[in-house]
């Protein structure tokens, strides 16, 4: 037996990219054997129908699959989901920020009060007892902090879905608090302020009473290694901030661009029809084209047209009368078939 | 077998269940679908054998095991299935179905 011509590598990956695990290489197995026995083709037109069938069985995997996995009503909400879980990054981004920003502010109100802490230092007060002061100071900015923004979320979100709906087609998210957000905001709160709060506290308390008196009237050149962290958090939060600055105008760009775009029919409705053969999926074909050709909008509602597809290919007419039916029908359809 | 009705087998899962009793210890894709083409002259995809193949291992009406990986085949197994006690409980259940149905109707239908 001559030299049996080996799988194409392009077939290889479609087949273990979209076969469940189990079934990977039983598959493969099974069409290396089919190729091997196409005697007297040649290399190319073997590995061809390789390629080809390697194609077709993916597909059925693939679109088995998003039948039995995916809810008919999950798929729409597909596309949200993904754009929620990036605004969630942009939240934790610019939580980041603020963070930052308020551990420099308060490091900043640190060094202000540098000599009021040495002086209370100097006069006997234990570094535990400051710190738990300086604690307690970050804490309650937290909580109110925290509290202020939750109710100012509110207001706000509001406002944002609002600017969002359009008219007639209104939108509507569930905006009470619930425990799980608050807890969440809760423990943020503490947890920034033991992060930030400490530093500052622990910075305060560890220079020598002696020498905060001494330097102080001779300004703050003396003092440059001390504001490395402080300049730390302002590159961090001024090189976070550019990062989000350019992302929202590019976003804002593309948004701008898709809503100016002219994509050439109705977008809201779409019809995507899988057909199992390729004369239907023709037929089909033509049918849209003679029904837009006599004016009417290639139109139909979507079940009974799939149903028509699916089925019954012997009655063309009825089909059309089914695509006239409904006006508000999709104007978009797409023909797929696997075969 | 009260279970198996409100999961009745489809046409082509029948025809999967039927290949894999005919070819005993020879059941595996490539010779089921070579057999359901053969018997019935329908052409027959290979991807609708293994996702039917899938589905039926899966509601339990057959089992795999993985066997002679041989040079032809790029050194890969074979997946070779057999029909379960589930799944012949299922085919009778489909056959005696059938057979209610049709019971009496031959000269019906010879007529058309």
């Amino acid at each position: 037996m001559k030299k049996t011509p080996s799988p194409p590598n392009i077939a290889l990956f479609l087949l273990r990219l979209t076969l469940p695990d189990d079934v990977k290489e039983s598959v493969i197995g099974d069409l290396e054997e089919e190729m091997a026995a196409l005697s007297g083709w040649n290399s190319l037109r073997a590995r061809l129908w390789f390629l080809r069938h390697a194609i077709v069985i993916s597909g059925y995997y693939f679109v088995d699959r998003r039948l039995r996995r995916t809810p008919r009503r999950y798929i729409t909400s597909l596309g949200y989901e993904y754009s929620l879980w990036f605004l969630l990054g942009i939240a934790g981004l610019a939580l980041l920020i603020a963070c930052a920003n308020l551990a420099n502010l308060m490091l900043a109100q640190a060094s202000v009060r540098e000599r009021e802490i040495a002086v209370r230092l100097a006069l006997g007060a234990s570094r535990g007892r400051l710190i738990r002061q300086l604690l307690a100071e970050s804490l309650m900015l937290a909580v109110i902090g925290t509290v202020v923004g939750a109710f100012v979320a509110q207001g706000l979100s509001r406002f944002l879905v609002s600017f969002i709906r359009q008219q007639g087609r209104s939108l509507f998210l569930d905006l009470s608090p619930d425990w799980r957000l608050l807890a969440f905001l809760a423990g943020l709160a503490v947890f920034t302020c033991i992060l930030f709060g400490l530093t500052p506290a622990f910075r305060a308390t560890r220079t020598t009473p002696g020498a905060v008196l001494k330097a102080g009237g001779r300004g703050l050149t003396a003092s440059r290694e001390r504001f490395g962290l402080r300049r730390m958090l302002v590159v961090s939060q001024v090189s976070l901030s550019l990062i989000l600055l350019v992302g929202a105008l590019l976003f804002a760009r593309s948004l701008q661009k898709i809503m100016s775009i002219d994509p050439g029919f109705k977008q809201d409705g779409g019809l995507i029809v899988i057909c199992l053969k390729a004369l239907a999926c023709v037929m089909f074909a033509c049918l849209i084209v003679a029904a837009g050709s006599c004016g009417q909008p290639p139109a139909g509602a979507v079940e009974p047209a799939l149903d028509a597809t699916l089925k019954d290919f012997k009655n063309p007419e009825e089909l059309r009368a089914l695509f006239n039916k409904d006006k508000d029908a999709p104007r978009l359809i797409l023909l797929l078939s696997p075969t | 077998m009260r279970r198996i009705e409100k999961d009745s087998l489809g046409e082509f899962e029948q025809m999967v269940l039927l290949a894999a009793l005919r070819l005993g210890d020879e059941a595996y894709a490539v010779t089921m679908r070579r057999e359901i083409e053969r018997r019935t002259g329908r052409s027959v995809s290979r991807g609708a054998v293994y996702i039917t193949l899938d589905r039926l291992e899966k509601k339990g009406y057959l089992t795999s095991y993985l066997a002679d990986s041989t040079a032809e085949r790029g050194g890969r197994a074979k997946r070779y299935y057999q029909v379960r006690p589930v799944g012949e409980a299922a085919l009778k259940d489909s056959w005696s179905a059938m057979r209610k149905m049709w019971e009496g109707l031959e000269p019906v239908i010879r007529k058309i």
